[in-house]
């Protein structure tokens, strides 16, 4: 598998995982922990895979 | 026979991964409040979930099963997905075997020193550490049993 989907994949399944957690709690001030993790996490992704592409 | 074995271990680690997380699901949708955001969704799923939830009223289990062995089944669910698209822990890997860990371990400590929404419970960390250990020693024999197949492939060459 190239590394570009492995990385997709492996944020798709973080989110999933972030959001399934969200469920199994009371409130919802939870979903804006979440949502600051995911939006860290596209970050993350994004700027590693731009880095990956300009080596 | 090692790309065989590969793509067995993978969907194998798959297999058992969407096995936990359903385990994980049934045991919140039997056992655990209604008051939790999941619920929401689940109102207009119909009267499968009120048949579930009777039921899950007439069997006892110890507390842990209810409340702490979802969380651990619900980590170690994610690590197995996790190995199973980058095979191994390595420097570009360690990023996505590490979120989640770090958000379960962290949201129960900060339950614990802060007040975070939800309960502390010392059994939550117990099976978190338990699903950290599992993937640890799945990881440990996936690949003892590589080194195992290349050095006999080796042999017979």
């Amino acid at each position: 598998m190239k590394k570009l989907i492995k990385t997709l994949l492996s944020f798709v399944l973080a989110a999933v995982f972030l959001v399934s957690a969200c469920g199994s709690i009371e409130g919802p001030e939870i979903w804006l922990y979440a949502s600051v993790i995911c939006l860290a996490l596209i970050g993350y992704t994004v700027v590693g895979l731009l880095w990956d592409r300009r080596r | 026979m090692r790309e065989l074995l590969k793509s067995k271990a993978r969907r194998i680690e798959l297999l058992m991964a969407l096995l936990l997380f359903i385990i994980e699901g049934l045991l919140y949708l039997t056992f655990r409040s209604t008051e939790l955001n999941m619920f929401r969704l689940y109102e207009h799923a119909g009267p499968w979930v009120e048949s579930l939830r009777s039921w899950g009223d007439t069997i006892s289990l110890p507390q842990w099963v209810r409340f702490s062995l979802p969380d651990g089944l619900w980590l170690l669910s994610y690590l197995l997905l996790v190995d199973a698209i980058w095979n191994g822990l390595n420097k570009v890997s360690a990023i996505w075997y590490f979120i989640i860990p770090c958000v379960a371990f962290g949201s129960e400590l900060a339950q614990l020193f802060w007040g975070f929404t939800g309960t502390y419970d010392v059994m939550d960390l117990v099976c978190y550490s338990a699903a950290v250990l599992t993937t640890i020693v799945v990881i440990a024999l996936k690949n003892y049993i590589r080194k195992y197949i290349s050095n006999s492939d080796e042999e017979t060459d």
